[in-house]
């Protein structure tokens, strides 16, 4: 969706006959035509498939959200639930070019409504112990990446653990593509810095 | 100018290698999604029918705006009912003539029963003996009270009168124009005959009450004796 927007912006300004509107425009079309729309309005109708195509495309990007705030033991239960909740919701979305920003949201407020359900002792299975033994340095490596600051830390998780580019994050969170690159920069340059503290401790 | 941490392009350094490496094995795994059975079919009904049109408090406004509308259309037709009534009654009146009125026996034992009877009560109301538009003395008022169902069954054997007409009768400040269309249904006599009856039923109900009064006063200071 992102490319599409940007190229023909891109291209009626460098044609120099467009105006701001023009523009705007364009934009609306290009969204009007995007992939997710057509999805989401194929769920509405009850298409059970086109909601599969959607949990695979954006699923790395809510299970990257969900990691940059709740436990890691606690992640796919939660990506469950947010794309159920998703599809019980998906009538109250107004724009259906916009499911990315929706359902990034619809995380985000899932993850402070676990942290405000949730209670202070945890019970550790067996499963989760294993897990946290078999991929010990990687979540050690994500417990710092969750020690940074919040807003370096969902384009870092996306960045490094699911492994999308910086132009995918910012299309799929609908966040602006300058912000994303900066706090990845900014965030990757805090992570060297601690990771050098920890080798040198 | 290539930037790998960015978009993936141009060259890697050797630490965002490793922590792409690192990290990759915490990726999402997709797990197949459990989906309810007909969700599309929930969809569909929440949106013909939401929940929020179906609430309590607009239930009750929707009762009370209701209930209103009743209460004023009953209202409504209440009044056109007692207007239509009184509309009969004075039609009735003023086409009976007086000598019919004297064949009714009083309910009540009356004050000036003696003199409606000596002077011939009915006589004394009539507009050829007092002129149209004088009102008649209290002791004219003396009017027999008749038994409701006969008044009732003599009132439906007359002809209706013009409803809207002696409706205007009966407001106090009519003008001359609501008078002349009065006069075109009624002759002067007739009009001034059923003022004088109004006046005298007006003066008879206040009587009544007033030996009401009288008679339970009087049974009170029995009570207390």
């Amino acid at each position: 969706m992102y490319n599409v927007e940007a190229t023909a912006v891109d291209l009626l300004q460098v044609i120099g006959h467009t105006t701001h509107g023009a523009a705007e425009s364009a934009a609306a079309a290009a969204r009007e035509e995007s992939p997710e729309a057509a999805l989401v309005e194929a769920v509405r109708r009850g298409d059970n498939e086109a909601f599969g195509r959607l949990y695979a495309t954006f699923g790395r990007m809510v299970h990257g959200i969900l990691l940059a705030r709740v436990p890691y033991g606690e992640v796919d239960d939660l990506v469950q639930d947010v794309f159920l909740t998703a599809l019980k919701k998906i009538d109250s979305l107004r724009d259906a070019a916009a499911f990315g920003p929706w359902i990034a949201m619809i995380t985000r407020n899932r993850a402070m409504d676990y942290h405000r359900r949730s209670r202070e002792t945890t019970e550790v299975t067996d499963e989760v112990a294993q897990t946290r033994a078999e991929q010990t340095e990687s979540v050690e490596v994500l417990n710092l990446i969750r020690g940074l600051p919040e807003a370096y830390r969902e384009p870092m998780i996306l960045r490094f653990v699911e492994g999308m580019t910086g132009p995918e994050i910012a299309e799929r969170t609908g966040l602006a593509p300058a912000s994303v690159r900066v706090n990845i920069h900014r965030g990757m340059k805090m992570l060297r810095h601690t990771l050098g503290a920890g080798k040198e401790q | 100018m290539s930037d790998y941490l960015w978009d993936k392009t141009g060259e890697a350094d050797e630490e965002t290698r490793r922590l792409e490496e690192l990290l990759g094995g915490l990726k999402f795994q997709p797990r197949p999604l459990e989906l309810p059975a007909a969700p599309a079919r929930n969809v569909n009904t929440a949106r013909t029918t939401p929940r929020s049109l179906l609430s309590w408090p607009r239930l009750a406004v929707a009762a009370s705006l209701t209930a209103a509308l009743l209460l004023g259309a009953w209202l409504m037709s209440a009044e056109r009912r007692t207007t239509e009534s009184d509309a009969r009654q004075l039609a009735g009146t003023t086409g009976a003539g007086n000598g019919e009125q004297a064949k009714y026996q009083p309910t009540m034992p009356m004050k000036n029963d003696a003199q409606a009877a000596k002077g011939g009560g009915g006589d004394k109301q009539s507009p050829s003996s007092d002129g149209p538009g004088q009102l008649p003395r209290a002791s004219d008022a003396a009017v027999p009270v008749r038994p409701r169902r006969a008044r009732l069954a003599r009132v439906e054997s007359k002809p209706r009168a013009n409803r809207g007409e002696v409706a205007k009768l009966k407001t106090p400040g009519a003008t001359p124009e609501r008078r002349e269309l009065i006069a075109r249904e009624f002759t002067r006599e007739e009009i001034a005959a059923a003022e004088k009856v109004m006046y005298a039923l007006r003066l008879t109900s206040e009587k009544l009450s007033y030996a009401r009064r009288q008679v339970q006063d009087a049974g009170r200071r029995e009570t207390n004796r």
